[in-house]
């Protein structure tokens, strides 16, 4: 998110057409607050998990590793939307669609694949704390990806509209932001429900 | 640019300023008021509606003073009272501490660092419908008889599922989720301005006491607040669709509640009392006309007590039946926080030592602060003690010590702050002799209510009991106090009736009439639209006193898109974080719906989870999705 994608501001040097919009450090700090919303049911999940000596608790199957591979997909997103805003960075508009689209699509399959895991649980939410804090953190998940696929599906939109073009392409740059956020996001829900129960 | 900006050579281009006030004016009807998004029209609107709150609280107040005013009273029953100490503590907590002081920084932090707006100004409107909605979302509880009723921390098991089955405590979290929402979005947008939108020249070792702490205090709200909005998630799916986070018979654990909750509700206090902090030294610096002394080390404190304040919160928790060694840590941390205070009270007694200053209505509050802050913090270094705290837990020791901190330390400087700047923010005089009588009745009135308490706590009584025997012999003190709340509830009045009149009688203000250092003093009272004509360049922490006519000269060429921009578009300007050197100049947004919509579809998908009406839910979310993808759609490009 540098001024030289915004339509919304000019640099009064040269040198500043390279930095941040204002935009991006909200962007940024909203996803720090979304992270520490995020740590908090991290540090929820550890500090009951430490509560008991078995793990995940008698009666409920320790889950596969299987789900860890749908981080790919978020991945592959993010990097369909980085290679979209360095196209607009170098000029060139072909890539928008094709690449947007691709993203918007992959992490809709994402959210699906997922949704799936949950719907497919062999427990409810409500049959013990590592069940709830299972289906919380992975919902979260959910959501900051559902968002994300929002976002996406806004710039395809905006990119049919000509709104998006190789000049202003802002709204680009704040989604592909959100992603790494959506990727690291993911990342951490995977490991501590998949991985962490192996601890 | 050189770190000393240009100042004074005039310039052959002026600013339009004719163009710059219809650029800057709101829109028409009762559409174009409610779609305001700047942060003058933002910030009154907190303030305002925080002090309607401040006194609905205060008026909860006086009716659990009459209750308790003699024993074995039936003025409220245990239920009433229950409901009223519960929306007490919730009220001023949620609804008129942090708000205000939002509002106040929201209102004047701009102007202090020379900006037009702030950086995302739908945003902020967005943050202040939040508030609102979630207030009155809290409040109607009353409408339908279920009140919040179990304290304003919220304790489980005593508000779950189990104990607490009506919607009582459904009002309660989800009215306070959203007011967090409202609070961690206005922390965001003063970084940001703080960050990138200050004046050029006021590099960060310039910037005024008051933007620190509002700095730091915003900082701590990102870091401080979502721990709370995830604990209140997990008690409402615990109390809504029957999760186990805190049910101990499913593996859960209700302590998980108090660390989450008071995560958030140590590092609170300091999120109120560090504006405090920089009011008060806006007030003695005004009234001295002298910077600060020890101003690098005071901020340097200021900091210090941001970081350390998320050490502190175990020590809510020495009754729960912790580990020594915890609570061994968690005693040194909350000793250690005395330090950096005990800095910044020097550091205002210094700065007041060589005398020769004007005893102005603003700093007769801010002594009231040091005073009374000082009881309070004493007693909270008694309290962060052990041994003495298992023995004055749950009784009104404790009440006493709160109050003394969060009264002296917040809404004495509130109002250290509202009569030092309501000049300003209305354009009115202020009677003099109806502020200091305000002053001395809060006063008296204050300490006559609470410091009783300490004896009471000593004598046994505990706190959150709606009566208690005559034989106990603690009528006495009670009765006292209730009568220093009322001398209280009259300074307050005179308060209001000072704003009242001098909203009948106009007589102006003046631009600077205490005589200030910093820019909110170099424009008009009140500011026009948009504040400065000309931007403001800095040298020091207090320019006015350098310059009667701080504006930047430099004959740059972005400088007269920014006095002369086109018709009716609004700009800023971004500096460099550190420095504050000229960066971007920025289209800011002006009029939008936008914001006011999508706060009121979240009350609307609010509500629909309370009632349990999945129907209504479903359609507020999707509202707001529209919503959001409304206000984000690019607009006419300028």
């Amino acid at each position: 998110m540098s001024v030289a994608s915004s339509r919304w501001a000019t640099p009064v040097t040269p040198g500043a057409a390279r930095v941040r919009t204002v935009g991006w450090w909200g962007m940024m700090l909203g996803i720090v607050a979304m992270v520490k919303f995020h740590i908090t049911v991290g540090a929820a999940y550890l500090y009951v998990r430490w509560g008991h000596t078995e793990w995940p608790p008698a009666g409920f199957e320790r889950p596969g590793l299987t789900p860890l591979l749908i981080l790919v997909l978020p991945i592959a997103a993010l990097a369909l939307l980085s290679w979209a805003r360095a196209g607009a960075r170098e000029g060139s508009a072909g890539r928008l669609l094709p690449a947007v689209t691709g993203a918007a699509a992959i992490g809709l399959v994402a959210v699906v694949l997922r949704s799936l895991t949950y719907v497919n649980a062999p427990f409810g939410w409500d049959e013990h704390a590592y069940a709830s804090l299972f289906w919380l953190l992975g919902g979260y998940e959910i959501i900051i990806l559902t968002v994300g696929v929002l976002f996406a599906a806004v710039v395809v939109v905006q990119v049919l509209l000509g709104v998006v073009n190789d000049r202003d392409y802002d709204v680009l740059e704040v989604t592909t932001v959100y992603w790494w956020f959506a990727v690291i996001t993911s990342a951490i829900s995977l490991t501590t429900l998949y991985l962490g129960a192996l601890l | 640019m050189s770190e000393v900006p240009p100042q004074g050579v005039v310039r052959d281009e002026t600013p339009d300023q004719d163009m710059l006030t219809r650029s800057w004016a709101r829109h028409p009807g009762v559409l174009g008021w409610l779609g305001q998004c700047n942060h003058k029209a933002v910030g009154k609107r907190f303030v305002v509606t925080a002090f309607v709150f401040f006194l609905i609280g205060g008026i909860l107040a006086l009716l659990m003073r009459v209750q308790l005013g003699v024993p074995e009273a039936g003025f409220l029953g245990p239920e009433a009272y229950n409901a009223a100490f519960t929306m007490h503590g919730s009220i001023m907590m949620f609804l008129f501490a942090v708000p205000i002081l939002e509002g106040l920084a929201i209102y004047f932090v701009p102007l202090m660092v020379g900006a037009r707006d702030m950086p995302m100004p739908r945003l902020n409107a967005f943050g202040y419908w939040a508030y609102l909605f979630g207030g009155l979302f809290l409040l109607s509880s009353a409408l339908v008889g279920a009140v919040p009723d179990r304290g304003w921390f919220a304790y489980v098991p005593l508000t779950g599922p189990e104990f607490s089955p009506g919607d009582n405590m459904d009002f309660w979290l989800l009215g306070v989720t959203f007011v967090e929402i409202s609070g961690i979005v206005a922390a965001i947008e003063i970084i940001v301005l703080i960050a990138r939108f200050r004046a050029p020249g006021m590099s960060l070792s310039r910037m005024p006491i008051f933007a620190w702490t509002a700095l730091v205090t915003s900082l701590m709200i990102l870091f401080a607040f979502p721990p709370l909005v995830a604990g209140s998630v997990m008690l409402e799916l615990d109390r809504k669709i029957g999760t186990a986070f805190y049910d101990p018979a499913l593996g859960g654990n209700p302590l998980l509640w108090q660390h989450v909750f008071w995560y958030f509700g140590h590092p609170e206090v300091y999120i109120q009392l560090l504006p405090g902090v920089g009011i008060v030294a806006t007030a003695i610096e005004t009234a001295t006309k002298r910077s600060l002394v020890g101003r690098t080390l005071a901020i340097a404190s200021i900091v210090a007590i941001g970081i350390l304040s998320f050490g502190l919160w175990v020590h809510h928790m020495f009754a729960a039946g912790l580990p020594t060694l915890g609570m061994s840590f968690f005693t040194a941390a909350s000793f250690m926080i005395t330090v950096p205070t005990g800095v910044l009270i020097f550091s205002f007694i210094a700065t007041l030592w060589p005398g020769g200053f004007r005893w102005t209505p603003a700093l007769l509050w801010s002594m009231g602060f040091v005073v009374i802050f000082v009881l309070g913090g004493i007693t909270g270094v008694m309290v962060a003690s052990v041994p003495f705290n298992w023995q004055i837990h749950d009784t009104f020791f404790v009440v006493g010590h709160f109050h003394y901190v969060l009264i002296g330390g917040v809404v004495f400087p509130i109002f250290a702050a509202l009569h030092h700047w309501l000049p300003k923010l209305t354009g009115w005089a202020f009677s003099r002799s109806l502020a200091v009588w305000s002053f001395w009745l809060t006063f008296i009135g204050f300490n006559v209510t609470f410091f009783p308490h300490h004896q009471l706590g000593f004598m046994g009584m505990p706190r959150r009991v709606y009566t208690y025997p005559e034989q106990f012999g603690w009528g006495p003190l009670n009765l006292l106090s209730t009568v220093g709340a009322f001398v209280t509830a009259l300074g307050v009045l005179l308060f209001v009736v000072s704003v009242a009149m001098a909203a009948v009688r106009r007589e102006p203000a003046g631009d600077d009439p205490w005589g200030g250092g910093t820019l909110e003093w170099a424009t008009t009272s009140p500011p026009p639209g948009y504040n400065f004509a000309t931007i403001p360049a800095v040298r020091s922490a207090t320019p006015l006193w350098d310059t009667a006519d701080p504006s930047y000269r430099s004959g740059e060429p972005w400088q007269d898109e920014y006095e002369n921009p086109d018709e009716l578009v609004r700009v800023g300007l971004a500096t460099t974080g550190l420095d504050a050197i000229p960066e971007q100049v920025v289209v800011l947004p002006g009029h939008s719906l936008w914001p006011l919509l999508l706060a009121l579809f979240i009350a609307v998908a609010l509500f629909g989870l309370l009632i349990d009406s999945g129907l209504i839910m479903v359609l507020g979310v999707l509202a707001c999705v529209a919503s959001g993808i409304g206000w984000l759609w690019p607009g006419r490009k300028p």
